[in-house]
Order: structure tokens, then C-alpha cells, then sequence
């Protein structure tokens, strides 16, 4: 295996509460992301993406993690003090969210809150960080940036707000940039467009990028390898062209046939799988996709699967591998297991 | 930008004019005039009381005294009190810098008190502290001012044999005595105000602080002390800025129960008494002053939106 991976993500679980008591929105979930490498996690909505994102800087709000870790370059994030996050978000971690319309602070100027980050971190006369801002602006591909940076917010269109979200995100040259479905609130040209700019500031930086997405095209076109989430576990996962090719999970099949074709009209931006995926208060027992799942077993509705690896970087949760596995207890969900 | 102040002043001076009109022609419509009771139990024979009557204009119709009434206001001439014959502008001028310190701290006091409670109460929200606030709040909120002021001065004679003093003194004069006898009645007529901003405040920085640019700001790796003062501060002020001029109505409207119990020589003992004399130019010229304070803070308030939030600069409006 080459260098240790920047992010390891280990049998994570985050806790909500809610008036009818804890809920795990996300159960259970594990996996890496390497410097400079791209990864994608994709899943429909509500699958615990974007908790399972927020978990790693502290942004929580309500929920807090009850199990698991969080190593950064193998410093434990979980558990670690407030201030030690607050440091490391902006600086090492920096995300970019899925509605840059109500992202940006609508009070302040798009410099004021370049000049923020900015200085969040390292002591800038203010002057220098205006110039740096309007320098960040440009190569965000910002047109007019000289004068954009007294715009507000408002004044932009949601492609150029995206574009300054990721100006914010690069100010301090994190490691690691968390993008949560950054284009799903912009039309198709914006979404290419935004996408490149992601693609050519990793290539400039030299980021990890952990792409949320529930879109396969996106995952296609940009990643290295791919995490697919389902109702708050990792079903699938593995290096993008293998999965795409070779889907093992019937969830991870389900997704890429709903990849539109040329023939799909544009105005239906999913063909979607049929139903939706359960809350965490209302997960079925079983397999948590074995109500929409085409290939269902009996064993599927009474105990979990675990996630198998299929081979070392290939993993999926799903009973039908279960045919290459020693006769003996069901293995717990959660735990890995070993195919030979 | 400027269109729109000018706009703002223009529908303000057609609410004092209609405010102006209105109160002009309701006292006139109240039983019982200046004549008869200043004349009451003074065996003056009807003869004298019309004469006296014309000599005010009170026998002219309403319409006539109206017209006759704006001809010298627009002169700047108020009329005289029934009264004393004093030119009401003079009588009115001498009271108003006491009622203008009242309000005005009233309500300084009042906002600074209620977002000072709404952000603890936000940052601390669901813990004892926010609950032991709220209770506070919704206590003020429920009790008149002028009962708040009764307990206070109950409390402060009863545990620390204090009382402010009976004689207003000009700040300028005896800077001391003046704050020991504003205090109480600030403080009374600031509550109210205080328990709404403070609820409002925690409600509105409650909501800001789950927001998506609060998310940012955070992700940004900015100081929390920075996120709640800087920015969900600033975005809770809007639905602030829109509870003061409310504010603003009910404050002014408890000077005039303060003042008379305090003593304090304002605007507001001067209408009082002018109410019950019938003392109609002194009434109306109260009435002006009340609505123009009112018309002119509205105005600041939208002024001060526009300070606050870019888009209603641009004349965006917010959604
Ligand atoms: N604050 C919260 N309180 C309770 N439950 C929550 C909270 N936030 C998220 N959840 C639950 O967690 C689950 C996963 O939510 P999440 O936002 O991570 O989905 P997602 O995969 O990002 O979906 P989307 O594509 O819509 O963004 C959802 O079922 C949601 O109900
Ligand atoms: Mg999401």
C-alpha cells in the first residue's frame, strides 16, 4: 500500500436526538481518503451523506458522535477540544455546501468574508488579505474581481456564490476539501463549470477532495474511488471504474441505472429507484434496503449483512456474498468479513 | 436610496396631518368644555360663559376652528392655553426635554438590557439560564410599567429606606439628583420593551444560528464569540429594528402615567392635565409632538435597515 492515508474514517456513528428518542442517522461507516486523491460518497437523500460530513469538522449542531474515529494524519478529531476543530476547520478541512444562495453571510461583502477566513488563521494585516482576496477571486475564475469583491451576495448568481464558496474554502490550503453536493442547487452548465473549477484547484493544490454527490454522472466524471451510503451505512465501495463497471451491491446497481441516458428527458434529473430511503427512526430490520432491493432474500428482512471485502480497497454489504462464506453464526452487522 | 427616505417622510407627515386632524376633532366631540368647568360651581351666568366661549372661538363649527387652527399653525402659532394665556409652543418647549430623556433612555436602556438577555438566552438555549431569562422575560413582558415602577419603589423604601427625590432637577444642574430620580421610571418604562427585545433577539438568533451562512462562518474556523456577535447578531437586528418603533408607541404612551407619578415636568403631565382641562390647543400640540417623535424614529428605523442590510439598500426587497 502507498503513504497512510490524510483521512481515516473508523466505524463512525452519529447520534441525533429526537423527541421520540436517539437516532443514528449515521451507523457504522468507514472509509479513507488519501492526499490528493479524489472521493466520492453517493447515495440518494438522506442517507447520512451530509451528516457523515459534518461529522468530521464538528459542525454537528444537535447531533454529536457516539462511536467511532476520525484520524487526521492520525490525529483523532473525535473527542478532540472545540478549539482544536475550530483550528483545523478552514485550515486543514474546509467544505463547500450545497446551497451557495444561502451560504454566504448576506450582510457582509463577498471580501469582508474572504477577509475572515483569511485571518482566521494566521495573523494578516487587513490590507494584504484584501489584496489576497481579490487574487483568490481570480483564480476562482470570478469575472471582475477587483470590483466583485465589494459585491454582497445577492448581487452574485448562484454559480459566481459557489465560486466564492470555494475562494473561501482554498484561503488557507486545506488538505482536504469536503464538497456536499456543491452543484445540485445550479443548472447543468454551472454544475460542468464548477465542477472543472474543483477538479483544476485540486490539481493546483494538491487536495483531497471528498465529493458528496447522489449523482453517478458526477462520480463517473470526477472520482477515484467511490463510497456508496445507504440509509446511514456504506454498502459499496471501491475504485470508481471497477463499481461502475461491476456493481456488486443491488443498491450500487440501482444507482447506476438510474444514471440518465441521452434518451432521458433533461427536465427529470433522476430516474428514480422506487420508494425512499427510511429515516433512521423507521430503518427496517434487516438489510435497510431489502424493501426496494430487486435481488431480495428471505435472510434479508431477519439480520443485517455485513460489509465483505470482496478484495483489498473492495467491499459490499450484501447477502449474496455470502455464498463464498464458511458455514457458521451470521457475522454482526457492522463487522467486516474477509472473502477468500 | 434618498427617494426612499423622502417617500418615508412624505407618508409621515400625512399620518401627523391626519393624527393632527383626528384628535382636533374628537376632543371637540368629548362632553364638556374648558368654559364649563373652569366656570363649574362659580355661579358666572351663561351670558359670560358664551361670551367667554366666543372669545376662544368655541361657539364657531368645528370646521371653521379646525381651519382657523392650521391658518396659525402653519405660522408656526399654536394657539394659547385656555388657561394661563401662555402661547402653547412656550409652555410645550420648557416640558419636552424631559419627556424626549425619559424615552429615549427608556428605550436605550431597554434595547441594551433585551439583546444583552436574548443572546445569553440564545447561546445557552435549553439550559437553566435560558429558562430562569425567559421566565424573567415573560414576566416583564405581562406586567404594566407603571406597576413594574410601583414595585420598585416599594422595594427600594421598603429594603433600603430610599426613595427618589420629589423635585426635578435639570441634569445640568444636579447631574446626581437627576439620575436618582430617572432611574426608577427608565427603568420602568424600559422593561416592557426590554422583555420583548430579549425574546425577540433569542428567537431570531436562534434561527440565524442554524442557518447555512452561520454553517460557513463556522466551517471558516472563525472564533464562535465572532459567529454569535458579529454575524448572527447583526442578521437577528433586522427583526429587531422592526420591534423598536413598536416599542417606541408604548414607551411613550407610559410617560404619561410615569411622569405623573414620578413629578417628572414633561410632555406627558402636560397632556394629562390638558385632557381633563379640555385645554384643546395644549392637547393637540401633545398630540403633534407624540406622532412627529414617533413619525421621525420610524424613520431612523428604516434608515437604519438600510444601514444594516445591503439588499434593502439596492432596493432589493428581502423575502
Ligand atoms: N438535526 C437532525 N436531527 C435529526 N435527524 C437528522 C438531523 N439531521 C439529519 N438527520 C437525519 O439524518 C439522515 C441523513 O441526513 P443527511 O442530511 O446526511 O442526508 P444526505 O445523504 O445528505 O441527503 P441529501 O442528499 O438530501 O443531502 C436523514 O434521514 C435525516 O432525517
Ligand atoms: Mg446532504
Amino acid at each position: 500500500m502507498p503513504s497512510p492515508p490524510l483521512l481515516e474514517v473508523n466505524d463512525l456513528y452519529v447520534r441525533f436526538p429526537t423527541p421520540a428518542g436517539p437516532v443514528n442517522a449515521v451507523a457504522g461507516v468507514s472509509f479513507t481518503v488519501s492526499a490528493g486523491e479524489t472521493v466520492a460518497v453517493v447515495g440518494e437523500s438522506g442517507s447520512g451523506k451530509s451528516v457523515s460530513s459534518l461529522a468530521l469538522l464538528g459542525l454537528l449542531g444537535s447531533g454529536n458522535i457516539s462511536a467511532g474515529s476520525v484520524l487526521l494524519r492520525d490525529e483523532e478529531l473525535v473527542g478532540a477540544a472545540p478549539e482544536r476543530l475550530r483550528q483545523l476547520r478552514g485550515s486543514e478541512l474546509a467544505m463547500i455546501f450545497q446551497n451557495p444562495m444561502s451560504s454566504l453571510d448576506p450582510l457582509f461583502t463577498i471580501g469582508d468574508q474572504l477577509v475572515e477566513a483569511l485571518r482566521a488563521h494566521r495573523p494578516m494585516a487587513r490590507r494584504a488579505a484584501r489584496a489576497r482576496a481579490v487574487e483568490l477571486l481570480r483564480e476562482v475564475g470570478l469575472p471582475d474581481p477587483e470590483r466583485r469583491v465589494r459585491a454582497y451576495p445577492h448581487e452574485l448568481s448562484g454559480g459566481q456564490q459557489q465560486r466564492v464558496m470555494v475562494a473561501i474554502a482554498l484561503t488557507c490550503e486545506p488538505a482536504l476539501l469536503i464538497a456536499d453536493e456543491p452543484t445540485t442547487a445550479l443548472d447543468v452548465t454551472v454544475e460542468a463549470q464548477i465542477l472543472e473549477l474543483l477538479r483544476t484547484m485540486q490539481r493546483e493544490h494538491g487536495m483531497a477532495l471528498l465529493l458528496i454527490t447522489h449523482d453517478m454522472a458526477v462520480v463517473a466524471e470526477m472520482a477515484d474511488r467511490v463510497v456508496v451510503m445507504y440509509a446511514g451505512r456504506v454498502v459499496e465501495q471501491g475504485p470508481v471504474a471497477e463499481v461502475l463497471r461491476s456493481p456488486r451491491n443491488p443498491y450500487t446497481r440501482a444507482l447506476i441505472d438510474s444514471i440518465p441516458t441521452p434518451a432521458t428527458p433533461r427536465d427529470q434529473p433522476m430516474p428514480a429507484i422506487a420508494g425512499s430511503v427510511p429515516t433512521p427512526a423507521e430503518a427496517p430490520a434487516g438489510c435497510r434496503f431489502h424493501p426496494r432491493c430487486p435481488s431480495v432474500l428471505d435472510r434479508c428482512s431477519e439480520a443485517e449483512p455485513p460489509l465483505y471485502e470482496l478484495r483489498p480497497g473492495r467491499a459490499s454489504r450484501c447477502w449474496l456474498h455470502d455464498g463464498a462464506l464458511r458455514a457458521g453464526p451470521a457475522p454482526a452487522a457492522g463487522e467486516v468479513h474477509h472473502v477468500a | 436610496m434618498i427617494g426612499y427616505t423622502l417617500r418615508r417622510l412624505g407618508y409621515g407627515v400625512v399620518v401627523m396631518c391626519l393624527v393632527t386632524i383626528f384628535v382636533f376633532v374628537i376632543m371637540r366631540l368629548v362632553p364638556g368644555d374648558a368654559v364649563s368647568l373652569q366656570l363649574q360651581d362659580t355661579g358666572v351666568s351663561k351670558e359670560a360663559a358664551d361670551a367667554l366661549r366666543a372669545e376662544f372661538g368655541l361657539d364657531d363649527p368645528v370646521w371653521v376652528q379646525l381651519w382657523e387652527w392650521l391658518a396659525g399653525a402653519v405660522r408656526g402659532d399654536l394657539g394659547a392655553s385656555f388657561y394661563n394665556k401662555e402661547p402653547v409652543v412656550d409652555l410645550f418647549l420648557a416640558r419636552v426635554p424631559v419627556t424626549v430623556q425619559l424615552g429615549l433612555l427608556a428605550m436605550l436602556v431597554g434595547t441594551a438590557l433585551g439583546l444583552t438577555v436574548g443572546i445569553i438566552a440564545a447561546v445557552t438555549r435549553g439550559s437553566v439560564t435560558d429558562s430562569a431569562l425567559r421566565v424573567f422575560a415573560v414576566a416583564f413582558l405581562s406586567v404594566p410599567n407603571f406597576v413594574v415602577a410601583l414595585l420598585l419603589l416599594t422595594a427600594f423604601a421598603l429594603w433600603f429606606a430610599w426613595s427618589p427625590p420629589l423635585v426635578y432637577a435639570e441634569p445640568t444642574e444636579d447631574f446626581i439628583g437627576w439620575a436618582q430620580q430617572m432611574a426608577i421610571p427608565v427603568f420602568a418604562l424600559g422593561t416592557g420593551g426590554m422583555a420583548a427585545v430579549a425574546r425577540l433577539t433569542r428567537s431570531s438568533m436562534l434561527e440565524s444560528l442554524g442557518s447555512d451562512y452561520i454553517r460557513t462562518v463556522r466551517a471558516k474556523g472563525v472564533r464562535e464569540r465572532t459567529v454569535v456577535l458579529k454575524h448572527s447578531l447583526r442578521n437577528s437586528t433586522i427583526a429587531v429594528l422592526t420591534l423598536l418603533g413598536l416599542e417606541l408607541a408604548t414607551v411613550l404612551g407610559g410617560t404619561v402615567i410615569i411622569e405623573r407619578m414620578f413629578g417628572l415636568p414633561g410632555t406627558g403631565q402636560l397632556i394629562y392635565q390638558a385632557v381633563l382641562d379640555r385645554d384643546y390647543p395644549v392637547v393637540v400640540a401633545c398630540t403633534i409632538f407624540y406622532a412627529g417623535l414617533f413619525v421621525i424614529t420610524i424613520i431612523l428605523i428604516d434608515l437604519l435597515y438600510a444601514l444594516v442590510d445591503p439588499r434593502i439598500r439596492t432596493g432589493k426587497a428581502l423575502s
